[in-house]
C-alpha cells in the first residue's frame, strides 16, 4: 500500500488574503464581462439597422432578441481564446522535491472493452513504476459493469495484470453491486471504503492515458499548496483514425490549449473539473463533494448526472481551490471517432447540464461557478437559439409589412434604404469572431517556430483552412443533434442510436443514413421552402440547407478511416502526439499486442 | 515454548503468525494493516509454495496475490442542493425572530377570559 505522511489534516483551508492574483482575475472576468457586452451590443444595434429597413414588427424584435443571446455567446468564446493568447499561465511547476502523499488513481470502468482498458492501466503502471516514488501510488479499478461476461473478462485481466507486475498490494479490483449515483457513487464507494488511507486520489477515464511524470508533477504541486482541493490537466485526444476523429485531434491540439489558458485566466482558484485526468484531495473531497439526489424524476431530478462541475463548486464554497493548469502535458484521452459517437456523448451531457438548471441557485455557491454552470447549459441550448433564429429569418418576409412610399409627411414617395453595407460589416464581424481567434493561433504557430509540430508550415496551413472549411460544413449537423438532445431532454422522449460498434471507429452507410435520415428531410424541406417562398434568403441558407441534406453522407465519409490515413500520408492535421512519441501511448499498443498473442 | 511451523498443506497455520512470518509479509508488501485472518485468506492454498520459495522469489509470489484493499474509510455527508424555501429562508426567520425577541412580550395576546371588562 502507498505510504506517507498525512499532508492534509486540516479540511478546512485558512482563507488568507487573496494577494495579486485574485485580483488579477477579477480584472480579467470584469474585462471578458465588458468585451462581451460591448460586442454583443454592437452586433444587436447593427442587426436592428438591418432588419428594420424592411419595417419593423413583431418578428423582428424576436430576431433582435436571439441574435443576441447568440453573439454573446460567440463574443463569450472569443474572449477566452484571446485571453489565451494575451495572458501566459501562471507558473505552477513545484520545486523538484520528492511528492510525499499517497495517492490512489483510480479507474472507474462501466461495460468497457476490457483489453484497451488494461492496456491502458498497464503503461500507467509502468509509467509510475519508473518514478522514484512508486511506491506512493496504488491502482484502483471501480467496476460498475452491469454484463456478466464482461465483468468476468474484467476479473481475468485483472488477475494477470496482477501476476505480470507482481502488484499486489498496489492493484486492486472491485465490483459494485450496484450502480447507485453512477460515477459519482462509483467515486464515494472508493472513498467511504479505502479513501482514508490515500491523501490524494487521480481520477480517470477509461479512455485516458497519463504518464507518470506529470503524476508526479501533479503531486508535487498539490502539496506545494495547501489551498489546492482539485488540479485539472488538460488532457490532449490521441489514437483517433477516422477523419473526423482527426479533424478534432488537430482543433484540440492546435487550439484546445490556448481556450484552456484562456479558462484558467478568468477561473482563477474557482476551475473546471472534467471528471478525469485530475488530481483531488480525499478528505476535502469526501467532506465537500456529498450529492444528495435532487428531487423529482429524471431527466431534472434524482442522481446529478454531470457531477464534476457541481464537484468544482462544492469545493470551491469550502474554500479549497480548483486550478486548471494547462502546462501540464503527459494526460491525453481518447474521444467519440465519428459524430454519431460524439453525438450519444453529447445527448448525456446535454441532460446532465441541463439538470444543473436546479442548482443554479444552490446555497453558497461562488458567484463564477454559477457563470460555469451557466455556460454549461448555454452549450446546448446556443443550437436551439441558432435554430429559431434561421426559422425566424426565413419567416420574416413573408410576415414583413408592405413598404409604405407616402407616408403622409411629404407629397414624394421615401423609398425603403437598403442596409446592405451593415448586414456586410455584421457578417463579416461574426465571422470575424469566429475565424481570428484561430487565425492568431495559427500565425502564432507558425511564427513561434512550433509549425513542425502539426506537419511544417505549408501542411498546417492547409490543414487550418481544411479545418475552417469542414468545421463549417458539419456545425449544422451538430446543431440539429444538439436540438433534438434538447428536445428530448426537455420532453423526456429517447429515439435511441443505431448500433454501429466497430472498434476501429468507422460506420456503415445504413447507421449514418439511420442517425441522420431526418436532417436530410429537414433541409431539403428548408431548401424548397427559400427557393420558393424567400428566394432572397436562399443562397444565404444553402451553407446551412445543403449538408443537411447531404448530413447521411457526410457522416458516413467523416467516418471513414481510409480518408484518415489520406490525410495522414499528406501530412495534414499532424499534431505533436504524431510527431513526437509518446511513451505511455507506446506502452500500451505493446501491452495489447501481447494481450493479443497471448 | 518451541515455535513449530507446519509445512503441510492443509494445516492450519495458526503458528504462521507466531514465527512473524505474516509480519515478514506485511513489511514487504508495506501493509501493516493486514490482519492475520486477511493473511490466512490471502494465503490460503498458497502456504506450501511460499513457505519454500526462495526468499527472492517470495516476495514476487505474495505480490502476485490478490491482496485486499486497504479498509479505511471516510465520511461522505450528502449536501442537499437544492433546499426548500423553509430550510434556505431559515436563517432570515431566525435572525428575523431575534430581532423581534426584544418587543415579544408587547406583542403578546391576552386571553379574552383576563380582559377587563
Amino acid at each position: 500500500m502507498a505510504t506517507g505522511p498525512d499532508v492534509s489534516d486540516n479540511l478546512t483551508p485558512r482563507l488568507v488574503n487573496p494577494g495579486n492574483g485574485a485580483w488579477a482575475t477579477a480584472f480579467r472576468r470584469l474585462a471578458m464581462v465588458l468585451i462581451a457586452i460591448c460586442l454583443t451590443t454592437a452586433a444587436s444595434y447593427m442587426f436592428a439597422i438591418v432588419v428594420q429597413a424592411d419595417g419593423f414588427d413583431w418578428l423582428d424584435v424576436v430576431r433582435i432578441a436571439l441574435m443576441a443571446v447568440a453573439a454573446f455567446w460567440l463574443a463569450w468564446g472569443g474572449c477566452i481564446a484571446l485571453f489565451g493568447i494575451l495572458f501566459p499561465p501562471e507558473d505552477h511547476r513545484a520545486m523538484p522535491l520528492r511528492a510525499q502523499g499517497a495517492t490512489a488513481i483510480l479507474l472507474p470502468i462501466y461495460n468497457e472493452a476490457t483489453g484497451p482498458v488494461f492496456a491502458r492501466l498497464e503503461a500507467i503502471m509502468q509509467s509510475v513504476d519508473r518514478l522514484p516514488t512508486a511506491g506512493r501510488f496504488d491502482f484502483f479499478v471501480l467496476s460498475d459493469t452491469t454484463k456478466a461476461d464482461v465483468a468476468e473478462k474484467e476479473y481475468q485481466a485483472w488477475q494477470r495484470l496482477l501476476a505480470r507486475r507482481h502488484a499486489g498490494g498496489r492493484l486492486f479490483y472491485r465490483r459494485r453491486a450496484q450502480n447507485i449515483g453512477r460515477k459519482a457513487g462509483n467515486i464515494a464507494d472508493f472513498l467511504e471504503t479505502s479513501g482514508g488511507a490515500y491523501d490524494y486520489m487521480l481520477v480517470l477515464d477509461a479512455d485516458s492515458l497519463m504518464d507518470g511524470a506529470t503524476i508526479q508533477e501533479m503531486v508535487r504541486r498539490m502539496e506545494a499548496d495547501p489551498r489546492l482541493g482539485l488540479l485539472q490537466s488538460l488532457p490532449r485526444i490521441i489514437g483517433l483514425n477516422t477523419l473526423f476523429g482527426r479533424l478534432l485531434q488537430f482543433a484540440t491540439g492546435l487550439y484546445g490549449p490556448y481556450f484552456a489558458r484562456g479558462l484558467a485566466a478568468v477561473q482563477g482558484g474557482e476551475g473546471s473539473f472534467w471528471g478525469h485526468n485530475a488530481l483531488i484531495r480525499t478528505r476535502a473531497f469526501a467532506a465537500s463533494c456529498g450529492m444528495a439526489p435532487l428531487t423529482g424524476k429524471p431527466p431534472f431530478g434524482g442522481h446529478i448526472l454531470s457531477h464534476d462541475t457541481v464537484e468544482a463548486a462544492l469545493l470551491a464554497r469550502e474554500g479549497w481551490k480548483v486550478r486548471l493548469d494547462p502546462d501540464l502535458t503527459g494526460s491525453y484521452e481518447e474521444a467519440p471517432a465519428n459524430i454519431v459517437d460524439y453525438a450519444k456523448r453529447d445527448r448525456r451531457w446535454c441532460q446532465g447540464n441541463l439538470q444543473h438548471s436546479r442548482i443554479l441557485a444552490a446555497p453558497r455557491f461562488r458567484f463564477w461557478n454559477r457563470i460555469s454552470i451557466l455556460q454549461g447549459i448555454f452549450a446546448y441550448l446556443a443550437s436551439p437559439i441558432w435554430l429559431l433564429f434561421l426559422l425566424a429569418s426565413l419567416a420574416a418576409p413573408l410576415v414583413a409589412p408592405p413598404p409604405v412610399y407616402f407616408d403622409g409627411h411629404s407629397p414624394f414617395p421615401v423609398f425603403p434604404h437598403p442596409e446592405t453595407m451593415t448586414a456586410l460589416a455584421l457578417l463579416f464581424g461574426l465571422v470575424a469572431l469566429l475565424i481570428l481567434p484561430k487565425l492568431l493561433l495559427v500565425a502564432r504557430a507558425l511564427l513561434g517556430g512550433n509549425a513542425s509540430e502539426f506537419g511544417g508550415p505549408g501542411r498546417l496551413a492547409l490543414s487550418f483552412l481544411l479545418e475552417i472549411l469542414l468545421t463549417s460544413i458539419l456545425a449544422p449537423i451538430h446543431m440539429m443533434f444538439h436540438c433534438r438532445s434538447v428536445f428530448q431532454v426537455l420532453t423526456g422522449a429517447d429515439s435511441g442510436w443505431p448500433a454501429a460498434e466497430r472498434d476501429d471507429g468507422s460506420l456503415p452507410l445504413q447507421a449514418a443514413f439511420s442517425a441522420t435520415w431526418w436532417m436530410s428531410i429537414a433541409g431539403s424541406a428548408a431548401t424548397a421552402f427559400s427557393h420558393y417562398y424567400v428566394p432572397e434568403l436562399f443562397y444565404w441558407l444553402l451553407p446551412i440547407t445543403l449538408p443537411l441534406v447531404f448530413a447521411p453522407l457526410l457522416v458516413w465519409l467523416t467516418a471513414s478511416v481510409w480518408l484518415g490515413r489520406v490525410t495522414r500520408k499528406l501530412g495534414l492535421f499532424a499534431v505533436p502526439t504524431e510527431t513526437v512519441k509518446v511513451d505511455v501511448a507506446s506502452d500500451m499498443e505493446v501491452a495489447l499486442q501481447q494481450q493479443a498473442a497471448a | 515454548m518451541t515455535s513449530h511451523v507446519s509445512l503441510q498443506r492443509d494445516a492450519y497455520p495458526v503458528s504462521l503468525a507466531d514465527t512473524g512470518f505474516f509480519d515478514e509479509i506485511r513489511c514487504d508488501i508495506g501493509r501493516p494493516d493486514l490482519s492475520d485472518e486477511d493473511l490466512h485468506t490471502l494465503l490460503r492454498g498458497h502456504e506450501f509454495t511460499i513457505l519454500t520459495a526462495a526468499p527472492e522469489t517470495r516476495s514476487a509470489l505474495v505480490r502476485s496475490l490478490p491482496v485486499p484493499a486497504p479498509r479505511l474509510g471516510l465520511e461522505m455527508p450528502a449536501h442537499d442542493l437544492n433546499p426548500p424555501l423553509s430550510v434556505r429562508f431559515a436563517p432570515v426567520v431566525a435572525f428575523w425572530q431575534r430581532l423581534l425577541q426584544p418587543v415579544a412580550p408587547q406583542l403578546k395576546r391576552i386571553p379574552v377570559s383576563f380582559k377587563d371588562h
